[in-house]
């Protein structure tokens, strides 16, 4: 029973060390060994460890455990306020961005009209942007004097889920979009030609069937706003924050690492609910649903009745949700727009004068905005670089389906191991390598002061984005292609190298683009990290924001721009990159 | 008129440069069976979508008992409608799914929720599939998900039903069963129906009449005998699987009409199995291409002069190679004639 281990070429955890076949068997028995290890062991040194030593040093007081910490923290009321705050920032959020993002959905993926391309580019812009950026946006926007300012939202909970939603309508509209595209119209037309209403078709059958892809963006969404940081920082002031925020403000501002530790572990808690609840629908989504090509479910939009059809056909439903994502499409625009115009703007008039400061060293920082942006790409690269290895890895081993149930529980658990760091709070990540980098192992170097922790931080937050865009690519591959491969003479290193890498390396040119993006933009870890004459561009615009004065203010906004610019930009070339239908969750 | 009416149906997809439909003129009348047939791509399934409403017209109308439905949107038509594979709700179970159609409207059956069960079980049970309410759909097999597409569809009692290849993403046995049981199911519900195929053998054995479609073109409507005895043109006579045709002062046609008697038209147009292999028979000799097996009988391609390659019948065991010369017998009623 060789043929089959061939061509389907199981994990190391189910079929190394059982005397498999010499030659390409046991090269490639050592490249999944290798593909297992790496990742792991990378996990393990810089997740696992700095994260344990910071929770650690909560929960040990002279050498032995004490749990009172949590007993502590649940008694003050400022903790439920947080936690409270949490939960109902991210679950007004994410509603409205599910009320929203539906819509949307349906007017960028299922119809068919001029722009649409250009239109689904700038929905996704809020989605990476920085989130320090975000949240400059709209501090422009909402302070007294700005264009919003006479609605009095500056500092308070509505601006902050307004800014939550702005980041993650992109999440739902391409989540949803992505599955309503390839469904099957025929079967909300079965619905019609039984008498059902445009409305109660959608509501009975095609709603049904959108509803895992609904709940796997919304608990996403919930994720992200659960966790957001530097957006609820720059917007909340003292008044609001998140349960990430306020291990900021414990760590850094009331040196209450028994507090920070308690919280890490009530934010992990909060985070694997969100996830699990993923997790679930993710994998009932790939039960049988009726899928076509987009090009057979995508119709124009028009603002007329198609001559010759009917009224009472559905029209009106679809011009609704034009209507509501256009303006929805408007409102994106406003912070954006604003920024820019703000960052041109001097005293009481126009000019570039800011964007000249962005080349001479700030007072305080002794950094210009310029030294500061060559840090922050040289670092993205670094940390993309070390992302996609790992996360490559990962991905390829968890996209094999071992058929001994313990490999496949093995793949799973490995899965959700690398999921991990989307939900530990990115603060204790940072802060947990202030607090295990000092002389390693022993090892009589300060990876502190060297810097060369920054990329590593960021990497850690890159890998799942990159396992979550490579796998489903990877999932998709039909195991007959790799059969057939085998068939024909390939060895198993071939079939992996011809099959799986080549079949991958269309969607790895996306994951490239949102990991940089997500390293240029990371704040939560790097604030913690970048060495104080060498800070990235988040961390000096955050700098900037902090101090008195138009200048630096201004200083701020330019940067901004140039930051938005940064990964907008990026992310747009990467998604040129990516083959027709292949996006994976996003 | 009652019924269905097709007045000069015209359907333009965008972008595409031929209409998909091009002018069908159709009536269908209450209780009968119409099949459109046709290869695929000829526009047999974008007239089926016009007239369950799911496609706009660019031209003509569609009435039924004589008023136009062309400003009636699909649900309120009263067309029922059911896909090549089914489309049922894979959220609802069986039952949930033949019980979609009845939950609005003001007929007996609808008004309460025991009339709707009873409604349900009925049409299960018409198509042999009594006892599957509470089924999931994802357990049943390819043939019992159209068993129940066909429930759900008939469940409302729509005035006119139209199925699309119904019986094609089925293996060849079960479709010609399901054929059958198809024909029994419409007639003994008395229903009106359009039945989309690109087979011959499933369209007569389902249909009324036969309708040929060739590039969004009607080019006949008759009975199943009549269009097999009298195709109107050499190309319905070619999707019928008329595969040689030889004109009547060919010398070819003098033993082909000795074998038919005096026939009206000019060409004549030969089935597979218009010559039977008879070894002493000198009505006719070819020359032997291949022999192949269908269903134990062989079937021989022979080369005949002045007609060209075509598939004689031979009886069960007989040998021949390619190359050999073999007489022929010729069998009249597997000969048409054409205008």
């Amino acid at each position: 029973m060789t043929a089959p281990v061939l061509t389907r070429p199981t994990t190391p955890l189910a079929g190394a060390g059982h005397g498999r076949a010499p030659g390409p068997g046991r090269t490639m028995g050592a490249f999944w060994v290798l593909a297992v290890a790496l990742p792991v062991l990378f996990l393990a040194v810089f997740f696992a460890w700095p994260v344990l030593a910071m929770v650690g040093r909560g929960f040990v007081t002279d050498g032995s455990l004490d749990l009172t910490g949590f007993a502590d923290v649940f008694s003050r009321p400022r903790t439920w306020r947080i936690v409270g705050l949490t939960l109902a920032q991210a679950a007004i959020a994410t509603s409205l961005a599910v009320l929203l993002g539906v819509p949307g959905a349906y007017v960028l993926y299922r119809r068919r009209w001029r722009g649409r391309g250009a239109v689904r580019a700038l929905v996704t812009v809020p989605f990476v942007l920085p989130t320090v950026v975000v949240g400059v946006a709209f501090r422009s926007l909402l302070v007294s004097g700005g264009p919003l300012g006479f609605l009095h939202l500056d500092g308070t909970f509505a601006a902050i889920v307004a800014a939550l939603v702005f980041f993650n309508y992109a999440v739902v509209v391409r989540g949803v979009g992505g599955m309503w595209e390839r469904l099957d119209p025929r079967a909300s037309q079965a619905a019609r030609a039984l008498g059902a209403s445009p409305w109660r078709a959608f509501r009975t059958v095609t709603l049904p069937a959108l509803t895992p892809a609904i709940v796997s963006s919304a608990s996403l969404s919930f994720l992200f706003c659960a966790t957001a940081f530097g957006t609820v920082l720059v917007l909340g002031g003292l008044q609001f924050g998140t349960v990430e925020t306020e291990i900021w403000v414990q760590t850094t501002q009331f040196l209450d690492l028994r507090a920070a530790a308690v919280l890490s572990v009530v934010q992990l808690v909060i985070v694997a609910g969100a996830l699990l609840l993923a997790g679930r629908a993710r994998s009932r989504r790939e039960r049988a649903l009726a899928l076509s090509a987009p090009a057979e479910s995508v119709r124009p939009l028009t603002l007329r009745r198609a001559p010759g059809s009917p009224r009472h056909d559905g029209h009106a439903l679809a011009l609704g949700a034009a209507a509501v994502t256009a303006l929805v499409v408007l409102l994106l625009c406003l912070p954006l727009v604003n920024l820019v115009l703000r960052s041109l703007r001097v005293g009481d008039g126009w000019g570039l004068d800011h964007y000249a400061a962005l080349g001479t060293p700030g007072a305080a920082s002794g950094v210009s905005v310029w030294s500061a942006t060559a840090t922050s790409l040289r670092t993205a690269v670094t940390a993309t670089l070390l992302a996609l290895v790992v996360g490559g890895l990962v991905a390829l081993v968890v996209s094999r389906r071992p058929r001994r149930p313990a490999g496949r529980r093995a793949v799973t658990g490995l899965d959700a191991l690398f999921m991990l760091p989307l939900g530990v709070s990115a603060v204790t990540v940072g802060f947990g390598f202030l607090v295990s980098m000092h002389e390693p192992f022993g090892l009589p170097v300060d990876l502190r002061t060297s810097g060369v922790l920054v990329p590593i931080a960021q990497a850690v937050v890159a890998v799942p984005l990159v396992v979550r865009m490579v796998l489903p690519v990877l999932r998709a591959v039909d195991p007959r292609l790799r059969q057939a491969a085998a068939t024909l003479g390939a060895t198993p290193g071939r079939v992996l190298r011809s099959v799986d890498l080549s079949i991958a390396a269309r969607s790895v040119g996306l994951a490239v683009g949102f990991a940089f993006a997500a390293s240029l933009g990371e704040f939560g870890a790097t604030s913690f990290l970048a060495r104080p004459d060498e800070p990235t561009l988040p961390v000096l615009i955050f700098r900037l924001i902090g101090r008195p004065g138009a200048d630096s203010y201004g200083t701020a906004l330019a940067a901004s721009v140039v930051l938005a610019a940064l990964t907008a930009g990026i992310v747009a070339a990467s998604e040129r990159l990516r083959a027709p239908g292949t996006g994976g969750d996003w | 008129m009652n019924g269905l009416g097709l007045h000069d149906v015209v359907v333009r997809y965008p972008g595409a440069t031929a209409p998909a439909v091009d002018g069908v003129s159709l009536h269908v009348a209450p209780g009968e069976v119409l099949a459109l047939l046709g290869p695929s791509g000829c526009g047999k399934s974008s007239l089926l979508r016009a007239v369950a409403g799911l496609e706009p017209l660019a031209g003509g109308a569609v009435t039924w008992d004589g008023a136009s439905v062309v400003d009636v949107p699909v649900h309120r038509r009263g067309f029922g409608l059911v896909f090549q594979d089914g489309q049922l709700f894979t959220h609802r179970d069986v039952g949930g799914n033949v019980a979609y159609g009845l939950s609005s409207g003001g007929l007996s059956w609808r008004s309460s929720a025991s009339g709707r069960s009873h409604r349900v079980a009925e049409l299960l049970e018409l198509v042999g599939l009594a006892g599957y309410e509470r089924r999931e759909v994802a357990t049943l097999s390819g043939g019992e998900r159209q068993r129940v597409a066909l429930a759900r569809a008939l469940a409302p009692a729509p005035r006119l039903l139209l199925l699309d290849e119904p019986l094609s993403a089925l293996d060849r046995s079960l479709r010609e069963r399901l054929a059958v049981d198809l024909r029994a199911v419409l007639v003994a519900t008395g229903t009106t129906a359009v039945f989309v195929t690109h087979d011959q053998d499933e369209a007569f054995a389902v249909a009324d009449r036969v309708a040929v479609l060739a590039d969004g073109r009607l080019l006949q409507v008759d009975t199943p005998p009549e269009l097999w005895l009298r195709p109107a043109s050499r190309e319905v006579a070619r999707f019928l699987g008329y595969e040689a045709f030889v004109p009547v002062g060919d010398p070819a046609a003098a033993p082909l009409l000795a074998a038919t008697g005096p026939r009206s038209g000019s060409v004549l147009a030969l089935a597979e199995g218009a010559f039977v292999v008879t070894p002493g028979d000198t009505a006719a000799k070819g020359t032997v291409l291949g022999v192949t097996s269908r269903r134990g009988r062989s079937e021989v391609r022979v080369d005949v002069p002045g007609v060209g390659p075509v598939t004689a019948l031979a009886p069960v065991g007989a040998r021949w190679d390619a190359g050999d010369v073999v007489g022929l017998r010729i069998d009249g009623s597997a000969i048409a004639s054409l205008d």
